[in-house]
């Protein structure tokens, strides 16, 4: 990874120790808003870390961006992190300013995570970018974590941007966020799972001599490897990359369902309960795998890709950058 | 412990490699106007001596080898790439595939200056052709359980023995052996490689045929086979290092993912023929997709870790574990579909229906040759530190 990479990586990662705590992790759980944790995720640039330096911005491209989410998955850490990232991406063509905190609401979606604490608030569908006036139409609801997805009941658009295939960009864009936090809530929950068959004895051994808890565990690592090499190549090569960003985005979904279980099935009783750290990221893991149809929307649309064209499935596989 | 060591790295595209695998395409273009390269009706590696000499006249075997021996000085990506469009294009591809895989390597890495003189110009031409003697009835996944032993005589050295599943030992010229020659030393100590040549008296060849129904795997016999001390690769003794560096040269390419990938070529085009498809098949073939790009990937980051001279061992078991198990459910995931879209109902695609069953009968191998899943998740746990 290039120096600057491993910088955003590190600062972020020292950004969610500090200040995505385990209490402020339960309290976003029950809508509680950290200000701390977002006003040094401001000051530190990653919510502008998409946006150019020229229009103000940190610079940071999509590996960079990748790198951070990953990081932000390896610590659970809340609030909306990847909405904000990419919400001042497709804002910073317009000449708006950037939010502090972005309300993100793709397609025809009418939730979205943390509306109520979004300082800017905008649609993306089609080839436009709407910006829409933040009032009290929103109605406070919980997501699948417990974290806000709130639901907006009316919007009055302030501005509206032509950007032509905006919505592709969005749902492109999250699909590599995702991924990448995804990868970084597995990578965490493998790692655990490794350190806690090490402590944990039952019938006088550690877990970790019974055959089929290494078999459980390489079997997880095996499809991270997997999830994480697509996920790379995808950030690698943007969010138009239709091809590579939903195959990575789906693979990350194939891999949360057998690193979920495998992980949850070392941890035995434990894992399942609340108190212990497993189940912030393995909730989380699955509420990403399972957000907005995702999954079958890029499944369907590579399918779509693969039967609409003429050359052979090898070619087709190919012939995009880096396959 | 940190799995920051199996996050890869993909390659930056290369535009020489890039111009290669056209070069690949036009290649089989010309085998199939030629009627050389029929479409496939069943799976297999294949096996065409003369297909494999084509191969070699455009420099695509031992790529990687120094040119004073025969080879072409290419990168590893760029042999990468060559693998990935004949092996996704069900080429026969071997007659040549292991000597350039693991064989040449291992001379190329272990043995003398005659032995390289005498077998890798041969090889890199497709004029030779080696197999893997490793397995016995005794020794598989415990491959230190075997048997076969040589014994120093005057002038070279006396072998004993036997050796099973080897793949095409009944059209090879070579066998590249790992026997017992200091016994009653330690597990992984007292072996050594040697080369075998086919023809000598004392070998035998018995075919094994397996549930395709074809006569790919052998028995092979040594009755008091006479070798010369030329016959030896490497040091005596220094067997058990040798054959796991031709074990990671086995275990690290894309035929580990692609042997099924044929009946996926051939469902994509018997549903477009049949107008597309309902929206669930096309929501699993993405599935698929997505799963061949990222052991694309993985393999591709392999390449490159071989090319700046690294032992990717971890990540060569990590790729056979997955894609193997990715192999076989391509299989029945393919079966399934192409049952639900009635593509081979009433005699149709029989094409694609004798590539089904013949996936059927290849599946359970995929995951036992050249390193059982099992054995593999082993090495994968200790390198996660869990053993």
């Amino acid at each position: 990874m290039s120096d600057a990479r491993q910088m955003f990586e590190d600062t972020a990662s020292r950004l969610w120790a500090e200040f995505a705590s385990q209490a402020v992790i339960e309290a976003a759980e029950n809508g509680v808003f950290s200000a701390a944790l977002w006003d040094n995720f401001g000051s530190l640039g990653f919510a502008d870390l998409l946006v150019s330096a020229e229009a103000g911005g940190t610079g940071g491209d999509w590996e960079d961006a990748a790198a951070v989410m990953r990081s932000a998955g390896y610590y659970a850490a809340p609030g909306p992190i990847a909405e904000t990232i990419l919400a001042n991406f497709l804002l910073s063509g317009t000449g708006r300013p950037t939010a502090v905190t972005a309300g993100l609401l793709i397609g025809n979606s009418d939730r979205g995570a943390w509306l109520r604490a979004c300082d800017t608030l905008i649609r993306v569908a089609g080839d436009r970018i709407e910006v829409l006036e933040k009032t009290d139409a929103i109605m406070p609801m919980a997501g699948f974590t417990g974290e806000p997805v709130d639901r907006l009941t009316a919007a009055r658009p302030l501005a509206c941007f032509e950007l032509p295939a905006a919505e592709l960009i969005a749902r492109g864009g999250m699909a590599i966020l995702r991924s990448a936090q995804m990868a970084g809530a597995m990578e965490w929950c493998i790692e655990r799972s490794v350190e806690y068959a090490q402590e944990r004895s039952q019938f006088g051994k550690p877990l970790a001599k019974l055959q089929i808890v290494q078999q459980y565990l390489a079997e997880a690592a095996g499809e991270l490897v997997a999830a994480d090499a697509l996920m790379n190549a995808a950030s690698k090569a943007g969010p138009l990359a239709v091809m590579l960003v939903g195959a990575a985005r789906v693979r990350c979904a194939d891999a949360a369902e057998v690193v979920f279980a495998k992980c949850h099935q070392v941890h035995g009783a434990i894992g399942f309960s609340r108190e212990y750290a497993l189940n912030y990221r393995s909730r989380r893991l699955m509420g990403w795998r399972d957000e907005a149809g995702a999954t079958s929307f890029w499944r369907e649309k590579i399918g779509d890709l693969v039967m609409a064209s003429d050359a052979g499935i090898w070619t087709t596989i190919t012939d995009g950058p880096q396959g | 412990m940190s799995l920051n060591q199996l996050r890869l790295t993909t390659p930056a595209p290369s535009h020489a490699a890039e111009a290669l695998r056209l070069e690949v395409r036009a290649f089989l273009a010309g085998l199939r106007a030629a009627g050389d390269l029929p479409p496939p009706s069943k799976l297999g590696l294949g096996f065409s001596n003369d297909i494999s000499r084509k191969i070699a006249a455009r420099g695509w075997v031992g790529m990687t080898w120094p040119v004073e021996y025969g080879g072409h000085a290419r990168s590893a990506l760029e042999r990468y790439v060559v693998s990935e469009e004949l092996l996704a294009a069900a080429v026969p591809v071997g007659a040549h595939w292991v000597a350039d895989r693991q064989s040449g390597p291992v001379i190329l890495k272990f043995g003398s200056e005659a032995q390289k003189r005498a077998h890798l110009p041969a090889i890199a031409a497709g004029e030779r052709v080696f197999c893997i003697g490793m397995s016995e009835p005794g020794a598989g996944s415990d491959l230190a359980a075997l048997r076969s032993r040589g014994e120093k005589v005057d002038g070279g050295w006396k072998i004993n023995g036997q050796k099973l599943w080897t793949t095409n030992a009944h059209r090879a010229d070579y066998m590249i052996t790992l026997v017992r020659t200091a016994p009653g030393t330690g597990r992984h100590d007292g072996f050594s490689q040697m080369i075998i040549d086919l023809k000598l008296p004392g070998v035998t060849v018995r075919p094994v045929i397996g549930l395709p129904g074809d006569h790919d795997f052998n028995e092979v016999f040594f009755d008091d086979v006479l070798l010369s001390e030329e016959a030896l690769i490497g040091e005596p003794g220094n067997g058990w290092n040798q054959v796991s560096a031709e074990l990671a040269y086995e275990r690290s390419g894309p035929e580990r993912w692609l042997s099924s990938f044929r009946i996926f070529e051939a469902f994509v085009a018997a549903l477009r023929a049949a107008e597309g498809g309902s929206k669930a098949t096309r929501i699993e073939i993405g599935r698929l997709v997505a799963s061949v790009m990222a052991l694309r990937q993985i393999s591709l980051s392999i390449a490159a870790m071989l090319e700046a001279g690294e032992t990717p061992n971890l990540q060569a078991s990590i790729v056979k574990e997955v894609g193997t198990r990715f192999e076989q459910e391509l299989v029945s995931v393919l079966a399934e579909l192409s049952e639900h879209e009635g593509l081979t109902a009433d005699g149709a695609n029989a094409i694609l229906q004798s590539l089904i069953e013949s996936g059927r009968l290849y599946s359970p191998a995929f995951t036992i040759r050249g390193g059982a899943v099992e054995i593999l998740r082993g090495i994968i746990a200790r390198g996660l530190g869990l053993r």
